[in-house]
């Protein structure tokens, strides 16, 4: 006997974005006081376009101010021009916009003709100056400092040195606390003929500017090292450290070049009961994949042409907010919304110095197929079954579906979940059912 | 009676055992999520480059060279294009056509492919990193390969070209102060022994001397290692043997191979020379 499949209509689609909201800068934190620091987590941009790279780093420096300072490896010296202060605004809105992200659909009652109403809402889970007898013993230690600038509410120097010994003891004596540890990986650097970019908060600046967090810090540069430092950042860290890379580009997606880059999986039906804590179905998902992986893998999360989104979990942002960012190729581009050859990349990766002993090294790529992080749950109808269709669809396809989504679930985090009445999934299979049995649904025949 | 000639078949031929060893590799490499790859682009680049090979041949059609390349296209060169995927193994297979010297081809068909579309189209791309750097891995790679080279008789090729690369990624490795660890994940990549068990092995396109063959190789290394370390460029292995391609023909004119090499094989020498009663002990 045939049964007519009913039509399980999408009536209202609602997006709920997981927020990857990160912490920390990618670069090297050090002391100025006996203060228990450690960066677990950083959010790095990187606009980038042939040789010219813009970096925005973000952090969330959970001391106190006046001691933050921080040391970035960086491939040249840079002028006054080529650093800037951002506005946080800009990473926590491209942070929104490639977020991994939940859609919700309703089922529709089987019984009535299939309408379509795509109505769309999002929501955003939180997540979360040297006097000159300074100058006089940098060069007695072999050090010079290339350049020194005041730039917002930092005060920035960038230096070169003859070996680490002299760089490791100048930066000790200048308040920027770095472990013994880090001799080696700075020899490294300096042998690779970088430079040192090393910033502080002004206080007075600071309070001046009105800020009471800190701001995002820009560096514009042209190498042809597409690559992100993080060996120093692992000396002083407590375990492994989240980071989220936003790579903007011409040409298509970026990927980790020396490490391999793996797509997060997506695109599955789930149990409507991870709606109430999305955040920690990604994260055990996420933990799940990386283990899978011997957590030596960058997560691609999103990788989109950044004129438009489907299903948005944030506006594309505007022209202007992409030049703030580093987009340098959209000169004379009208000023709209979305961003005309711009491709974006969101990576997310955990590194530790067992399974990321180099630098990420990164490559574009021409692909611009378009890839989201994206789940989605269906919630059933609800009503009293008034044709066929209805009776089959709660007593057929329904508990059929949601013990498929549960198994799926239970798949990806390791976990089981109770289905909508109590149950735990069933064996997958009745090995006593005949196969051919459950061919063109005819279990009952 | 009649010379004892190697049979050119499929056993003989080390050519099978190479398609044979991509194959597999290009089969686990998608099974186990290595590789992304359409199955129409495959099929795209697999189609074209045996069409170009009957295309391009007078003589008897003989598909195993161009099947070798497209499965070596398949497993190195990225695109979501159809028509790029055409493009790319048809240049694979007329390069061997139109760069010729004394006989032979001057470039390896796949390498030259890739650094032209990788050059020239921003829609075909490398992802070096896509084979990770577990050492399993590598040891699968290097084993598959190890009986394709062993079987082509050019394991030396493969030997001199990672002994060098592995050589100057550790004394840079040295002079920086890198942890050994550094150097290992450079090694160890999947990528490179794709390369050195599969692209620089290739007899056509490396010099028939023993000797030159080996400073080729080394000269590929070096020319590799200057890519990556001091240019920081991707794909080094690859470009170094595309613009080192030139040196072989030269390395040939000036060390011509003095003999064919010795084909082993199990049946009895019944040879010309006993039968002309010269004095060796016959079987």
């Amino acid at each position: 006997m045939s049964v007519l499949k009913p039509l399980a209509a999408m009536a209202a689609l609602t997006t709920v974005i997981l927020s990857g909201a990160a912490n920390a800068f990618c670069g090297f934190y050090v002391a100025r006081a006996d203060t228990a620091l450690y960066n677990d987590a950083s959010q790095v941009v990187l606009a980038r376009d042939g040789e010219r790279t813009v970096m925005t780093m973000n952090n969330n420096f959970r001391g106190a101010v006046d001691e933050f300072a921080i040391v970035v490896p960086v491939p040249t010296v840079l002028e006054e021009g080529q650093i800037n202060v951002a506005e946080r605004t800009l990473i926590e809105h491209l942070d929104a916009y490639t977020a991994p992200r939940l859609v919700e659909y309703f089922d529709e009652d089987p019984c009535r003709v299939m309408q379509r109403m795509d109505m769309m809402k999002s929501m955003v889970m939180e997540d979360a100056a040297a006097p000159a007898s300074a100058a006089a013993r940098a060069k007695s230690l072999g050090v010079t400092i290339e350049a020194e600038y005041a730039v917002g509410e930092y005060d920035i120097a960038i230096l070169s040195a003859a070996e680490s010994g002299g760089l490791l003891t100048w930066l000790n004596e200048s308040g920027y606390r770095v472990p013994p540890g880090a001799v080696p990986t700075i020899g490294s650097y300096l042998k690779q003929g970088m430079k040192f970019f090393v910033a502080k908060v002004n206080l007075a600046a600071q309070q001046d500017l009105g800020y009471t967090y800190l701001r995002p810090l820009q560096l514009a540069y042209e190498s042809p090292k597409f690559m992100l430092p993080i060996r120093l950042g692992m000396v002083n860290a407590e375990g492994a450290q989240e980071l989220y890379v936003y790579a903007l580009t011409r040409t298509g997606r970026v990927e980790t070049r020396n490490y391999r880059t793996v797509r997060v999986p997506t695109g599955m039906e789930l149990p409507v009961s991870i709606k109430d804590d999305f955040g920690t179905f990604y994260r055990t998902m996420f933990n799940r994949q990386l283990a899978a992986n011997n957590n030596a893998v960058a997560m691609l999360e999103y990788a989109w042409d950044m004129a438009w989104c489907d299903p948005c979990a944030a506006d594309p942002l505007s022209h202007e907010q992409l030049r703030e960012l580093g987009v340098f190729w959209l000169d004379g581009q009208a000023s709209s919304r979305g961003g005309a050859n711009v491709f974006v990349t969101r990576l997310h990766l955990r590194y530790a110095e067992a399974e990321f002993p180099e630098d990420l090294m990164f490559i574009e790529t021409g692909d611009r197929e378009n890839f989201q992080g994206r789940y989605v749950i269906r919630h059933p109808w609800q009503g009293a079954p008034r044709c066929q269709a209805a009776e089959h669809y709660l007593a057929t396809e329904l508990p059929g579906r949601q013990r498929e989504e549960a198994r799926r679930f239970e798949q990806l985090t390791g976990t089981a979940v109770p289905l909508p009445d109590g149950s735990r999934v069933a064996p997958p299979r009745d090995p006593d059912v005949p196969w051919w049995r459950r061919l063109w649904n005819n279990e009952a025949g | 009676m009649a010379n004892q000639q190697p049979r050119n078949t499929l056993a003989a031929d080390p050519r099978a055992l190479q398609i044979a060893a991509l194959g597999t590799l290009l089969t686990a490499g998608i099974a186990m999520g290595y590789l992304q790859l359409e199955a129409t682009i495959a099929a795209t680049i697999i189609v074209s480059a045996l069409l170009a090979e009957r295309c391009g041949t007078r003589a008897r059609f003989e598909p195993r060279s161009a099947l070798i390349s497209a499965l070596s296209l398949c497993l190195l060169l990225r695109t979501n294009d159809p028509a790029l995927a055409a493009i790319a193994a048809t240049l694979a297979i007329t390069s061997k056509s139109v760069f010729r010297f004394d006989g032979r081809h001057v470039f390896n068909p796949t390498a030259f492919a890739i650094v032209i579309m990788t050059s020239v189209c921003d829609g075909a791309w490398i992802s070096p990193g896509q084979w990770g750097h577990t050492m399993l891995l590598g040891i699968a790679i290097a084993g598959a390969g190890c009986l394709v080279v062993v079987r082509a008789a050019r394991f030396d090729t493969t030997l001199a070209f990672l002994a060098g690369f592995a050589g100057l990624a550790v004394m840079r490795g040295v002079y920086l102060g890198d942890p050994f660890a550094v150097t290992l994940h450079q090694l160890s990549n999947g990528a490179l022994f794709i390369f050195a068990f599969f692209m620089i092995s290739d007899p056509r396109s490396t010099p028939l001397g023993r000797g030159p063959r080996i400073a080729f190789a080394l000269l590929v290394a070096c020319v590799a290692a200057w890519i990556e370390f001091a240019l920081f460029r991707p794909n080094g292995a690859i470009v170094a043997l595309v613009i080192c391609a030139p040196c072989v023909p030269i390395a040939n004119r000036l060390w011509p191979a003095r003999a064919p090499e010795p084909v082993r094989t199990r049946t009895p020498v019944h040879s010309k020379t006993c039968l002309q009663g010269e004095h060796h002990v016959c079987p």
